[in-house]
């Protein structure tokens, strides 16, 4: 039997090939909550392929490698010692003081937002790499979702809409041209808006086009169902929060406040665990749109409360002070950095 | 056979007490049979918590159901990129034949829904004959979009803020939905009740004859086409960023403000600006006596050219300062020629060749620098 196809699109940080299984052992436990594979486990896998989409080695090769060679190959050079500074951390020798997660989590946030080439570059490999998972799901004759999460909202949004924009490639995925409707869009911990393109990353579309609350990558255009699910305490959407005022269906707005760990909120697990943000999920992946029963849900419920005892309180009261008095302003570079810095000055409080 | 984690919560949760179903909830009128959004169609007055298939499943679970085996499993028709306007009209004409045959048209609702039925091939009949024998895929344009279901927000006195019904089935043009299932969330953590509209037999049709329509409108999307163009455009960028001329972070700035691309072209150009590099320099008086020195090179200013669809080379010049390891040559300057090669399969290292005129502590003169992309010579990229 043909399966749905879900594609998955990481978030910031390195991701090896393998990086989804986190993911789908979450969506999977999560499925075991509720008929029928509660009692047929491997029922799921039936049901749905999975298929990785994998954009940081762009980051990886096209940008830090390169400097990190390019300054390492200095290393025997006598250079001034401001010069020499730079290069040291550049090739992220044994004495620079930046800390490892700038180069392997921060550059990512920097590089997709302010350099308009590792933008370009990203979608294009997005682009090939979605393409062919729908040319594969296509002569399976199955449906497509997405599942994005952080970063990767803000790479699938702008991916979907150059897709459908570029007359190469708009016959295949604009609706309006003929082209495929994505089944169902899932953003965990959107970040499009705050990640927004300050210059449009097409030749047919101007900057205008890649506002999230007003592009074409809404329910009933370019995806037919759009489900956004939020942690009120993800500080990565304390900023320029996505928000739209779509109607409801096809937009499925969620949102999530319980937690273990501060230092997880952010995770796509802790917020697909939500018994309502899992249940419309799975309903979308599966194609079985009545899943979850009453008393499946109140399983999930005590399941999902045990797992998260926490919920409220004051975290990252900090940030959001950073963020007075219009959190919904565009961040200059120095503002977005200073609270990426407060993030981690958090988390390793 | 259950996960041990999962049996654990199910052990919790029936110690807590049994649960109890839902509350039956009344479907408000404007709903179960509103005349302008669905023609006429009655909710059953039955209320269910998932009505299953085939009101509540799609894709796959739907086409092994025998119900829809039976209705399509023997149509002659080829589901590919190559299916014909005239084929496909023929089909849905075929298959609404069969519908037909099933005597519904005895019943309201099976007479509701077949009007809309042949309304909707009437209409793609009507809009594909100008395309005759061509394929359905040149056809995009003219033929009808197929629609989910509509939602439907009905204010009531429940007790449960905001509460709405969301009424799915199937349209397509603009002719009316024939709903399939409303329902309806009456508290916060998710709980609902479900109506169905259609009996089972004719819900089956009408699911059957949508997902059909929709395979076979799907199968001729031409995406082998973009993934050709696709996979250009990303060897492209990966020669010009992993392969070509390298660059440091404020180059990759300055290119990204300065230089033209998109998404789908990549950049013709590279400006190279305070570019250090290590190199080898030796003087031109002095060339026969193979005497080299390392030198730190630093090109200031440049600009190189890609050429090819995909970037697989390049050719520019830069303005070139050195400083050689042999303080008495002094500081160094001139142009500097860089080509080479991007093409992964290429392994051809990156040449940077100067011609720099020196002021030395005992002598001035040209020199010539050399600089190699080293990791690329021993296999790296």
């Amino acid at each position: 039997m043909a399966k749905n196809h879900v594609l998955l699109i990481h978030g910031i940080g390195q991701h090896a090939k393998g990086w989804s299984a986190r993911w789908q052992s979450c969506v999977r436990e999560n499925a075991q909550l509720f008929a029928p594979y509660d009692d047929d486990p491997a029922g799921f896998d039936a049901d749905v392929a999975f298929a990785e989409i994998t954009y940081d080695h762009v980051f990886e090769q096209g940008f830090r490698q390169r400097w990190q060679n390019l300054a390492g190959a200095l290393d025997d050079a006598s250079v001034p010692a401001p010069v020499r500074t730079v290069l040291s951390e550049l090739s992220q020798s044994p004495d620079a003081r930046l800390p490892a997660f700038v180069w392997t989590h921060s550059l990512d946030f920097i590089l997709w937002y302010s350099f308009a080439q590792a933008r370009q570059a990203v979608i294009a490999e997005v682009g090939l790499q979605i393409a062919e998972a729908l040319r594969k799901a296509q002569r399976e004759e199955a449906d497509v979702h997405i599942l994005a999460h952080s970063l990767g909202t803000s790479v699938a949004h702008d991916t979907l809409l150059c897709l459908a924009a570029s007359p190469d490639t708009q016959n295949a995925f604009d609706p309006k041209h003929g082209g495929y409707r994505w089944a169902s869009y899932v953003s965990v911990a959107n970040v499009s808006r705050v990640m927004g393109a300050l210059q449009s990353p097409s030749d047919d579309l101007d900057a205008d086009a890649f506002r999230p609350h007003s592009s074409r990558v809404q329910g009933k255009d370019l995806v037919a169902t759009f489900v956004n699910v939020r942690h009120q305490l993800d500080p990565f959407t304390f900023p320029r929060r996505f928000k739209p005022e779509w109607p409801s269906p096809p937009y499925w707005p969620i949102e999530v406040d319980r937690f273990d760990e501060p230092g997880l909120i952010h995770d796509l697990e802790t917020q697909f665990d939500n018994p309502l943000a899992a249940r419309t999920c799975l309903r979308l992946f599966t194609g079985r749109k009545g899943l979850g029963s009453k008393a499946e849900m109140d399983v999930a419920w005590r399941r999902y409360d045990q797992k998260y005892g926490r919920s409220g309180g004051d975290l990252f009261a900090s940030m959001r002070r950073l963020l007075e008095p219009d959190a919904d302003r565009l961040l200059g570079p120095g503002e977005f950095a200073r609270f990426i810095v407060t993030y981690a000055k958090e988390m390793l409080a | 056979m259950k996960a041990p984690w999962l049996a654990a919560v199910l052990a919790a949760a029936c110690a807590s007490g049994p649960v109890s179903p839902p509350p039956f909830v009344e479907i408000p009128p404007a709903v179960a049979q509103d005349p302008a959004s669905f023609a006429g169609f009655v909710a059953k007055n039955e209320q269910a918590e998932d009505p299953g298939s085939p009101w509540t499943v799609s894709g796959p679970h739907l086409r092994t159901a025998p119900q829809y085996v039976e209705l399509v499993g023997d149509l002659d028709v080829h589901i590919g990129p190559t299916l014909t306007c005239s084929d496909y009209v023929a089909t849905l004409q075929d298959l609404l034949e069969r519908i037909e045959a099933k005597g519904f048209a005895a019943r309201p609702e099976g007479k509701r829904a077949l009007t809309i039925l042949r309304a909707l091939v009437g209409e793609e009949r009507t809009r594909l004959a100008v395309h005759g024998d061509g394929p359905l895929a040149g056809a995009r344009n003219d033929r009808v979009e197929l629609l989910p279901g509509k939602a439907v927000d009905v204010a009531d006195d429940l007790g449960f803020p905001n509460q709405s019904w969301v009424v799915t089935g199937f349209g397509g043009s603009d002719v009316p939905r024939i709903p399939m299932v409303a329902k309806t969330t009456i508290d916060a953590r998710g709980t609902e009740v479900w109506r169905r509209f259609l009996d089972k037999d004719l819900a089956f049709c009408v699911a059957t004859f949508f997902d059909f329509a929709d395979r076979l409108q799907l199968a001729t999307v031409d995406v082998d086409s973009a993934i050709v163009r696709l996979g250009q455009n990303a060897a492209a960028w990966q020669n010009y960023l992993q392969r070509g001329y390298p660059q440091y972070p404020w180059e990759n700035f300055a290119n990204g403000l300065l230089v033209s691309s998109a998404w789908d072209r990549a950049p013709r150009h590279q400006f190279v600006l305070l570019h250090p590099e290590p190199g080898i320099v030796f003087d031109v008086d002095r060339a026969d006596s193979a005497d080299l020195d390392l030198a730190l090179l630093v090109h200031a200013l440049g600009f190189l050219y890609y050429g090819g669809d995909d970037r697989g080379w390049f050719l520019g010049a830069s303005a070139t300062g050195a400083l050689s390891e042999d303080e008495g040559d002094g500081f160094s300057y001139g142009l500097t020629l860089h080509a080479g090669f991007t093409n992964g399969d290429n392994p051809l290292p990156h040449v940077s060749v100067g011609l720099l005129w020196h002021e030395g502590v005992d002598d001035d003169g040209f020199q010539v620098s050399i600089g190699v992309d080293v990791l690329r010579l021993f296999g790296g990229k």
